[in-house]
């Protein structure tokens, strides 16, 4: 593209081809009104206010579509261009709703701009208000739309639809009759699942929050920080006044560019609940009773200690979690290691992406997506497995709908369920839960089979080839019909789509982990992407979605039984001196226990002391009664937390933390991204920061913690972390830096791998098929499986405490096919009772052709129909991650 | 005088047009099209020859011949007599310009209120097909051709080509930016072509009788015949073939028109002109003539003829842009008002008139661009402002009768 | 007996495809057999072509033929333009609406009829003139008008 010359305004000025008018304006610094304009979303020409002469046109020309061409002559503001926007801005007045006095959008509304710009008061209107006052559509818990606002510019129609790849709202009717909506329902009815993309890009009041913020645009402060929801890692605009938060924005810029889900800009109302934990609680005569902190943590100290002196220091362990800052995870580690004296520290990564993390540091040197977020949209074949993306990580979702339909890429979906992306997908494979490493094979024997690998790749870049050659030569696409009932034909296809593609990224999360064969199922992954080549390029490579919003970064800050900090071995006498001499203590050169470990050594009466930051085993962990029974065999059990949660309630001591609203730190995100976390509410009542309170624990413990800020952890952090040596809390204000970033100057590293693995060569692992640990039979004829919702988050101690999401979903069920719910004689919405051989549930049944015929699916979040006292706490032996994906089960009628 | 070309009683046969241009490159063809001088029969007047050059030059393996049979101009129907009695000269028409720009694919649009003609389009098919004319490796020569015909479904905007075209799709009819144009990217995003029925009706002849011939049957700068609906006050309404650019009085005659208060031009969207006007002539230069023609004779008042092309033009508006959505809604108000005398000067009007030229300048295609013309055109012509205020209230000053 | 609409749906797409480029052919073959388009059908023509339900309906809701409301097995087209109406086609109306007892776009009770009005239907030279399913009928007088309407079934 070579620059043309054109006139605007009587300069003459040089501009790339193939621009428009409009940009060509901007690029020379002239403001040219727009309306319906936004860079998000594909132009419309629609408003006409950004109209311009052309010399020699008989018609204006609208700047927003108009490319230039060669000696143009465009004048922006001449007479007639501004009589045409004064008169235009004059009829979409005259068809609006004027309310500006009580509309929240007053002061961002981009038509009173308009007006205010062209000084269009209401004596010189040109016409009479027609504006119809028809009604509006509020059925949605979120948002609503009031017909009289809208300017039909279609911005929200284009992010439903392009941005989001939902297409819920339409432009109906035609001419003046015309309106944005659902067409056959109110929005409640609709799949609207209230992401709210389309009230954020609606440029008047049409589209907005049901709930009014209850102040004016100008009285608020805006202050950027990351969602405390999935992994992710949304960058959220939080609008604060009087200490309370009025209202969230996504922040336009990297990850998100603007989307959140649902959660994310309607789910924060929790943050001023009147449960909140306001004062430490100490349990005396089974009855909490509020206390200080100074009596609380030496009375922490005094039951810790002793403890510690009878039994030594791994009778003792510490749960970490993965919704607190890197900071907190890095000083509750260096706690737990330096103070205590233990290795006994873990966090609920171990039930989600345990077997991520071992299976591809196996694999690859390194336990994390190998590659970023928005290169997905870019990647020519997606295969996404054993996640649920639209509910699981709603953003990520919409790139890989836009890598569908904007950028061609083929969609393969292997799962169980007839998840959302099915809907987009090229190929949907079902496969009998818990065969993963069969169908994997079964599409590897084909690749090879039809000479389809990539023998270069193969061959320069990684090892032990040979070994799975011969594993899958096994595993014909007969054969693995067999084992998954995924029809022989469609591997065959999936296979070619997949090594075929220019290049192939696999996404997966929890259905492939959480299985006695997780490690299997990610080194099989990882065979897979290495066989094609497509680990170390630019929308390839192997994507484990991390889930919660710091769970990588809890893992990567150590909170891990077996290593330091930066995944640095506790087993290597080097890192073990490297941290001594660091942290000035004696070291424990013993691996610690995981969580399940952890939870059977409190039964046993091994593990006597627990510290839990952060995380809710009452609901989270698999095989729940036992759990249960564990935890309340615990000798004493320190809870801190943000509400009083199920565990908090079994502790013996609750400490009231700060929330991510009201504390400063980082998170780091599924692609590696660590990402600043801004304090913008003040902490209610005595609740103060994790941080905080691990330095009073730590010193108390007789090992003194001290630290002026979070930003001053981060730089001893970098200073015993390679991956994040070059991470400071200065380098991140604007956005976030991908580790490894070894040093203050790196840039950060966008995918992993390049050129070289991690470890060298990538290497192969064959992996033979091993049935789940527990498989239907006559007694427990169901397979049941559990996971997430969109509405609800983890054990649902934040989410189901917004009444919005709760008015979407506000309580558990179980999703049963139809044939089944009749043969059961069930009901759908009526009572079932679901059991396994750890224990029974009631719940809500829900009809739905999302899972197969002789499948159940229960959500986990829901603690009064927790689908963890049914499953099974069966371990991976590897990554010690248990079999939460599949259990038998019986499904029975209530009488 | 008439000049009967395409509705001559004597005819060549079907298919000899397409038999004969089957003997030349495409390109010749091309070029014999664009030296005939036709232009667009639908009204826009674009010269069709430079549209099949561009839509031939554009690299594409799947090109598309659209005929736009969508004639919704109030008071047209000419193309509603070339559908019943020359489907085949129609699609002879399509076969050459699908020969020319190098495309297999032809798809007529009929409007939803035609579907009585579908049969006569159907046998004309099948004629060509039994025929030889219609199908793969026509005449030996390589060339494959078919048409398929698809329908509207009562949107008067589907005219507008790439309105047609979104249609065709599946979607809304609501007009594209341009550009692209539909040449490079139209039906599906692959080069196309739209042209009227009575454009490709043309064309055949065009080829047979050589483009000089075709471009003497006009008068002046006109190139060729063209058809006219004309109706209304008339004895004998119906469809003329007159030489383009020759005076509308000519038609009127033919016609029988007697007592002229007004004539319509070209439909709600023409021109409407007072009876001392009747000498102008019907070329794109002077009243453009899209095949529309109403007279209304001095019984009519010319106030309700603008309610009704108002209401028809806020019914039809797509509502995409905001100056026709909201423009028409505005002057059918101003009408109401004028009827209703709330409006009682040229003044008072002065906003509408404002409101009228801005959507002629800026609205997105020739719906909102062409229907202020009827306001325009009858206020200023036939609109006495006599300052009879009916309602008493208005704002203007009254003056004495 | 009328089919239901999943089934003419499913039968269109046999016939045109599921392409989206189909989808006004399918709507209209669901409007031609049901005299309207039921959310039923909106909904399986949403479900065959992977176009969003509410996609479909804009679609639906843009074209004056489509109806998303039941309407008579017979309907009659009543041209509303100048040509027409200068040769008497409010009377012809306000017959039909006395005899049959309803406004326009009305149905009557029974589901035989709806009358609707439309903008120029191209027989201007044959004024005043109206559709009957489809079919032209011309210089139409009150009398005739009600009579053709009379005679359907």
């Amino acid at each position: 593209m070579h620059n043309i010359s054109i006139r605007i305004n009587g300069q003459p000025h040089s501009i790339r081809e193939g621009s428009t008018i409009l940009e060509a304006c901007t690029e020379v610094g002239i403001e040219v009104p727009t309306l319906c304009h936004h860079p998000k979303v594909n132009i419309s020409g629609n408003c006409r206010i950004c109209v311009v002469e052309v010399e020699g046109w008989n018609t204006l020309a609208p700047a927003c579509v108009t490319p230039i061409i060669p000696n143009m002559i465009v004048r922006t503001h001449s007479p007639r261009v501004i009589e045409s926007r004064k008169v235009v801005a004059n009829l979409l007045l005259a068809a609006h709703n004027c309310d500006c006095m009580v509309c929240d959008t007053a002061g961002i509304c981009e038509l009173q701009d308009l007006a205010y710009d062209l000084g269009i008061d209401s004596r010189s209107r040109l016409f009479d208000n027609f504006e119809s006052l028809e009604k509006v559509d509020d059925s949605s818990p979120v948002l609503k739309y009031d017909p009289s606002k809208c300017i039909m510019c279609t911005r929200c129609v284009k992010a439903c639809r392009d941005i989001q790849g939902k297409g819920i709202i339409a432009v109906l009717n035609r001419g003046a009759d015309m309106r944005v909506g659902t067409g056959v329902n109110l929005l409640d009815i609709s799949d609207c699942d209230g992401c709210g993309e389309c009230v954020q890009i609606c440029p008047t009041g049409a589209l907005s929050a049901k709930f009014s913020m209850g102040v004016r645009s100008w009285e608020v402060e805006k202050i950027r920080t990351s969602c405390s929801y999935c992994g992710v890692g949304c960058q959220l605009d939080m609008w604060v006044h009087d200490n309370k938060l009025v209202k969230v924005e996504g922040s336009d810029i990297i990850p998100n560019y603007g989307s959140t889900c649902v959660k994310g800009r309607y789910g924060h109302t929790f943050i001023d609940s009147d449960d909140r934990l306001k004062t430490p609680l100490i349990k005396r005569n089974g009855e909490f009773t509020e206390a200080t902190w100074a009596e609380t943590i030496s009375y922490i100290a005094e039951k810790i200690g002793k403890i510690r002196d009878e039994h030594g220091p791994d009778a003792i362990a510490g749960l970490s979690s993965a919704r607190v800052t890197n900071e907190e995870n890095y000083l509750f580690q260096k706690m737990m290691r330096a103070a205590v004296g233990t290795n006994n520290v873990d966090h609920c990564a171990r039930l989600c992406h345990a077997s991520t993390v071992a299976g591809l540091a196996a694999a690859f040197g390194s336990g994390a997506m190998t590659n970023s977020i928005a290169e997905l949209e870019y990647a020519k074949c997606i295969l996404v497995t054993g996640s649920n993306t639209t509910e699981t990580h709603p953003v990520i979702a919409t790139i890989i709908k836009r890598a569908v339909r904007e950028h061609g890429a083929k969609l393969i979906v292997v799962d169980p369920r007839r998840i959302d992306l099915v809907d987009h997908a090229t190929l949907w494979l079902r496969q009998k839960n818990g065969t993963d490493v069969a169908w994997m094979n079964g599409l590897m024997n084909v690749i090879i089979s039809e000479n389809l690998q990539d023998e270069e790749y193969i061959s320069e870049r990684t090892e032990d080839f040979e070994a799975v050659r011969k594993i899958v030569e096994r595993f014909t696409p007969e054969m693995v019909e067999e084992i998954t009932t995924i029809p022989a034909e469609k591997i065959r296809e999936a296979a070619r789509i997949f090594a075929t593609a220019e290049v192939s990224s696999i996404v997966y999360s929890m259905g492939i982990t959480q299985h006695i064969t997780g490690t299997d199922n990610v080194l099989s992954t990882a065979n897979l992407a290495m066989l094609t080549g497509n680990v170390g390029k630019p929308s390839g490579g192997v994507n484990p979605l991390r889930g919660q919003n710091n769970v990588q970064g809890a893992c990567d800050l150590g909170a891990l039984p077996n290593v330091y900090p930066g995944y640095q071995k506790v087993a290597d006498p080097a890192s073990q001196e490297k941290f001594e001499k660091a942290w000035g203590r004696k070291l424990s050169p013993d691996n610690g226990l995981t969580v399940v470990e952890i939870i059977n050594s409190l039964e046993s009466g091994k593990v006597k002391g627990l510290i839990i930051m952060g995380e809710n085993p009452m609901v989270s962990d698999p095989n729940l009664n036992h759990a249960e029974k564990a935890l309340e065999s615990a000798e004493f059990l320190v809870v801190c937390d943000i509400f009083l949660t199920e565990t908090a309630e079994k502790a013996d001591v609750v400490l009231p933390a700060a929330s991510f609203a009201e504390k400063e730190g980082t998170f780091t995100n599924t692609e590696r991204r660590v990402i600043l976390l801004r304090k913008f509410l003040d902490a209610p009542g005595k609740a103060i920061p994790d941080w905080k309170i691990i330095c009073d624990l730590s010193t108390s413990f007789g090992y003194p913690m001290s630290y002026a800020n979070p930003a001053e952890i981060m730089d001893e952090i970098a200073s015993v972390t390679p991956i994040y040596g070059g991470i400071r809390h200065s380098r991140i204000q604007e956005i976030g830096l991908q580790w490894p970033c070894p040093d203050d100057t790196h840039p950060g590293t966008v995918y992993l791998h390049e050129g070289v693995f991690k470890r060298g060569k990538g290497k192969f692992h064959p992996v033979d098929f091993i049935p789940p640990a527990e498989n239907p039979d006559e007694e427990y004829p169901f397979i049941l499986s559990t996971g997430r919702i969109l509405f609800h988050y983890h054990t649902g101690s934040m989410s189901r405490r917004v009444s919005a999401l709760n008015e979407y979903v506000s309580g558990g069920y179980a999703e049963i096919h139809p044939t089944d719910v009749d043969r059961l004689g069930l009901v759908d919405g009526g009572p079932v009772s679901i059991s396994t051989r750890r224990g029974q549930i009631e719940t809500t049944v829900r009809s739905t052709e999302m899972v197969a015929i002789g499948s159940v699916f229960v959500p986990f979040h829901f603690a009064e129909a927790a689908a963890n006292r049914l499953t099974n706490d069966a371990l991976d032996p590897k990554a010690k991650i248990p079999e939460l994906k599949v259990a038998a089960c019986q499904v029975a009628r209530i009488q | 005088m008439e000049k009967k070309v395409l509705l001559a009683e004597d005819q060549p046969e079907f298919g000899a047009g397409f038999e004969l241009a089957l003997t030349m490159s495409p390109a010749d063809v091309v070029y014999i099209v664009r030296d005939s001088g036709i232009k667009g029969r639908g009204g826009a007047g674009f010269p069709t020859g430079i549209k099949w050059n561009l839509a031939g030059a554009a690299s594409s393996d799947v090109k598309y011949v659209i005929c736009n049979a969508d004639e919704g101009e109030p008071g047209t129907f000419k193309d509603r007599i070339l559908l019943e009695k020359y489907s085949e000269r129609l699609i002879e028409g399509m076969a050459i310009g699908g020969y020319a720009i190098g495309s297999s694919h032809g798809i007529i649009y009929l409007r939803a209120e035609y579907p009585y003609l579908i049969p006569a389009i159907e046998e004309a098919r099948k004629n060509m097909i039994d025929r030889g004319l219609l199908g793969k490796n026509i005449r030996g020569k390589g060339f494959d051709f078919d048409v398929e015909i698809r329908t509207g479904s009562g949107a008067y905007i589907c005219g507008e080509e790439t309105a047609l075209i979104e249609s065709l799709e599946g979607r809304s009819g609501f007009p594209r930016n341009k550009p692209p144009f539909p040449v490079n990217s139209g039906y599906l995003n692959k080069p196309t072509i739209v042209n009227n029925v009575e454009t490709f009706c043309a064309v055949p002849h065009i080829i047979l009788g050589g483009s000089e011939w075709y471009a003497d049957l006009g008068i002046g700068d006109c190139s060729g015949t063209k058809l006219f609906s004309i109706s209304g006050d008339v004895e004998k309404p119906g469809v003329y073939e007159l030489p383009l650019g020759a005076p509308l009085k000519d038609l009127l005659e033919l016609a029988g028109a007697k007592d002229i208060q007004a004539v319509q031009v070209g439909g709600a969207s023409g021109r409407t002109i007072r009876a001392t006007e009747i000498h102008r002539s019907l070329s794109y230069d002077d009243l453009p003539p899209g095949g529309s023609v109403i007279v209304f004779d001095s019984t009519v008042n010319m106030l309700d003829v603008l309610e009704n092309f108002m209401e028809f033009f806020v019914h039809e508006s797509c509502g995409q842009c905001a100056p026709c959505r909201e423009g028409t809604l505005q002057l059918m108000n101003a009408v109401e008002d004028l009827i209703s005398g709330d409006i009682c000067s040229e003044e008072s009007l002065n906003s509408y008139f404002r409101l009228a030229e801005v959507m002629r300048i800026t609205s997105k295609c020739g719906l909102g661009q062409t229907a202020v013309n009827c306001f325009v055109d009858i206020i200023n012509n036939f609109v006495d402002f006599t300052g009879e205020c009916v309602s008493g209230e208005c704002c203007c000053e009254r003056g004495d009768q | 007996m009328l089919r239901n609409p999943e089934e003419i749906v499913a039968d269109g797409i046999r016939e045109f495809g599921n392409g989206r480029e189909r989808l006004m052919q399918l709507l209209t073959k669901v409007n031609e057999e049901l005299s309207w388009i039921p959310t039923t059908a909106i909904e399986a023509i949403a479900k065959a072509t992977g176009i969003s339900v509410a996609e479909v309906y804009s679609v639906v809701s843009f074209y004056s033929f489509f109806s998303t409301e039941p309407r008579g097995r017979n309907i009659v087209r009543l041209c509303s333009t100048i040509s027409c109406v200068m040769t008497g086609q409010d009377e012809i109306l306000k017959a039909l609406m006395d005899e049959f007892g309803i406004e326009p776009f009305g149905t009557t009770d029974d589901g035989r009829l709806t009358i609707e009005t439309t903008p120029c239907i191209g027989l201007c030279d044959q004024a005043p003139a109206m559709l009957v399913n489809g079919e032209p009928h011309v210089k139409l007088t009150p009398e005739k008008a009600c009579e053709i309407v009379r005679g359907l079934g």
